[in-house]
């Protein structure tokens, strides 16, 4: 692999690191980073001194912003601590290399053990720490520079500030495109292996759980709680009780118009029944709605043909009525002729009295008789009628309520139909935008893995540089 | 308020008088007797490798139990600091008014009266850094090597400590909830052995 195609994905993943690569080369800055009261105040002070010493301004020294090489200064009283390592993550952001130092050596007798302990926690605990700490004795250094001639060089020797120092040079001199280059692929190689997971991460659930959403809903059914069953029952029994209490209504008013009139019941009958019909489809109507969507249905109840009344004469009654009224009559006019046997040729006047009052008295029984049996047979076929007239009722009625359950379920069926295959349709393209998610992911996968693996394959080294190894990725 | 004198029989006496009335309450009192009795917890706090486990504990008048804790340990949470008396292990640092955070989370952490603190990696001659320490941390500051003073520190507060039990007992005691007769008897008790007690 070429290191144009290096080039070409760090450009492409990290257009900052890229531009730094290619830009200005950075100043030879070291950040001095440490816990406050770590001795870093008096280590860089005889830092500063020895640089000045030795001639030079190589090195600058700053408590804040980016460098390219971090100086973290421990102290050698305590290990390493959480706080530490706080400080030094912050720190060593976009630095390119960290130098460590242990101060204090001359205070603590014991710092060997610091420093070992301090090693090992950096290494578990730091990723970018590599595996060097500069023990210094800040003091010893102060006083070797205050001793000055052979005496005061060993002493600052010993003390390892020099050392120190050098090693910040070599990491501010180091070749910039080599150490930046390294950091920026390690940087860029952080950057796709978040990416991929995150690519990795989405896996369509939300579309997923969508998918899942709507099938469950075409599985329902269409009348899930039966309620346009339950409505049509109870719209059923009210609409019979309505049918029974107008009917009710209706026998009792005809009864007492015809007990007025027996002769004019036919017509008093049809009159009647012609307003019941009008409120029972009204009501029905109401309760049910329209029956236009139904062939052959109507919304008005169908009038049927009143049954003829029997004949109000000839019975064996109105005969047997005649002769007890005339036998009554006769007795009556017996009974009035009475006086007239008194008088003197009154037997005479007496015959024709009787003749009368019998005659009238059977007129006036058969009268009456014929008025009262024309009132009960009235009242017999006004009760026969309405009672068929409330069976065509009721069956009218419940034939409605089939229509409108029939209706109804029509209804619903075409409604779940409908719904269900737009459902389908909805699950259907959910499942086309999972097919083209899922292919644009793992193409985007496959695209950052050629990308890695372009970063993973060894540079060639540049003559005079050093060869550029793979940094892994900060953990 | 206060105990008067020994009062130990007084209320182990009061606990088994209340156990025969009330043996619920008997036994909450026997609990809370027994809290007030364990022996108080010395912890010996430091950043790790700070020293402290060479530190010389020094004897009280009453027994102790002595915890070795150590606080900002990468990858680990920080320990419980509940002891009565708090040593707290730290070095001097440069300057030594630059309080390493950790040791300041734990003074903010733990009732002042409690703690104590014993400074390393100094010159005992070096009043103005024992100085510049203890004013940031307000609180009593010892050299490592002062044992003298490291006992009377301890004794104090194991003394204050134990104060702070009987105030907890008889508070105890008097929140109890037991029988009307178990309860003249702790009220009648408690007149005596925490006369001071708020109503």
């Amino acid at each position: 692999m070429t290191e144009p195609a290096v080039d070409d994905v760090l450009r492409r993943w990290n257009p900052e690191g890229w531009a730094r690569l290619h830009g200005d080369p950075p100043a030879p800055r070291v950040r001095v980073a440490a816990v406050p009261g770590s001795g870093e105040d008096e280590l860089v002070a005889e830092l500063g001194e020895l640089r000045g010493a030795s001639g030079g301004e190589d090195v600058q020294f700053v408590r804040e912003g980016s460098a390219p090489v971090v100086l973290m200064v421990l102290e050698a009283s305590a290990f390493v601590g959480r706080t530490e390592l706080d400080v030094l993550e912050a720190a060593a952001q976009g630095a390119k290399r960290v130098v460590c130092a242990l101060t204090g050596i001359d205070r603590c007798p014991g710092w060997r053990r610091v420093l070992d302990a301090d090693v090992a926690l950096l290494r578990r605990h730091a990723g970018r720490f590599d595996g060097t700490i500069v023990p210094v004795a800040t003091t010893a250094a102060a006083r070797a520079r205050e001793l000055g001639g052979d005496a005061g060089h060993v002493l600052r020797l010993e003390s390892g500030i020099v050392d120190l120092l050098e090693m910040l040079r070599a990491a501010v001199a180091a070749p910039t495109t080599t150490v930046a280059r390294s950091a920026e692929i390690a940087r860029t190689r952080t950057m796709i292996t978040e990416t991929i997971d995150d690519l990795r991460a989405d896996d369509g659930a939300a579309l997923r759980a969508e998918r899942t959403r709507l099938v469950q809903q075409a599985a329902a059914p269409a009348d899930p709680g039966g309620r346009g069953r339950s409505a049509l029952q109870r719209a059923r029994l009210e609409l019979l009780q309505e049918v029974a209490a107008s009917v009710r209504s209706t026998a009792a008013a005809v009864r007492e118009a015809v007990d007025a009139d027996p002769m004019r019941a036919p017509e008093l009958l049809d009159a009647a029944v012609g307003t019941l019909n009008a409120r029972v489809s009204a009501v029905v109507v109401a309760r049910l709605g329209e029956s236009d969507a139904v062939p052959g249905a109507s919304d008005t109840v169908p009038r049927r043909t009143a049954a003829p009344m029997s004949p109000t004469t000839g019975t064996i009654e109105d005969r047997l009525t005649v002769v007890l009224g005339a036998s009554a009559g006769a007795g009556l006019g017996r009974l009035a002729a009475l006086p007239f046997d008194a008088l003197p040729a009154g037997h005479l006047a007496a015959v024709p009295v009787t003749v009368a009052g019998g005659v009238g008295a059977a007129w006036w029984l058969v009268r009456a008789r014929r008025r009262l049996a024309a009132r009960d047979r009235a009242r017999r076929w006004v009760t026969d009628e309405l009672t068929e007239i409330r069976a065509d009722l009721d069956a009218w009625v419940l034939t409605r309520i089939v229509d409108a359950e029939a209706r109804a379920a029509a209804t619903a069926a075409a409604e779940h139909a409908a719904r269900v295959s737009s459902l389908h349709d909805r699950v259907t393209a959910i499942d086309e935008e999972l097919r083209r998610h899922l292919g644009e992911r793992n193409a985007r996968i496959e695209a950052c893995r050629r990308d890695l693996a372009v970063l993973d394959r060894p540079t060639p080294a540049r003559p005079g540089e050093p060869r550029v190894t793979s940094a892994r990725p900060i953990l | 308020m206060f105990l008067m004198g020994n009062s130990d029989d007084a209320w182990r006496e009061l606990a088994h008088r209340v156990e025969r009335l009330d043996a619920e309450a008997g036994r909450a009192l026997h609990a809370a007797l027994r809290t007030r009795d364990r022996p108080p917890t010395v912890q010996i706090v430091e950043r790790a490798g700070s020293g402290a486990e060479t530190l010389a504990v020094p004897e009280a008048p009453e027994e102790y139990t002595v915890e070795h804790l150590e606080t900002d340990v990468p990858g680990r949470a920080d320990p419980i600091v509940d002891g009565d008396v708090v040593i707290l292990v730290t070095a001097v640092r440069r300057p030594p008014h630059a309080i390493h955070p950790a040791d300041r989370a734990l003074i903010d952490r733990v009732e002042a009266g409690r703690v104590i603190v014993v400074l390393t990696g100094t010159d005992p001659a070096d009043d103005a850094a024992i100085g510049a320490v203890a004013e940031r941390l307000r609180t009593p500051v010892l050299l490592f090597s002062d044992t003298d003073a490291l006992a009377s520190a301890i004794a104090a507060r194991l003394h204050r400590a134990r104060r702070r039990r009987d105030d907890v007992l008889a508070t105890t005691v008097a929140g109890l909830a037991a029988t009307p007769p178990a309860r003249d008897a702790i009220e009648d008790a408690l007149d005596t052995l925490a006369p001071g007690r708020a109503p």
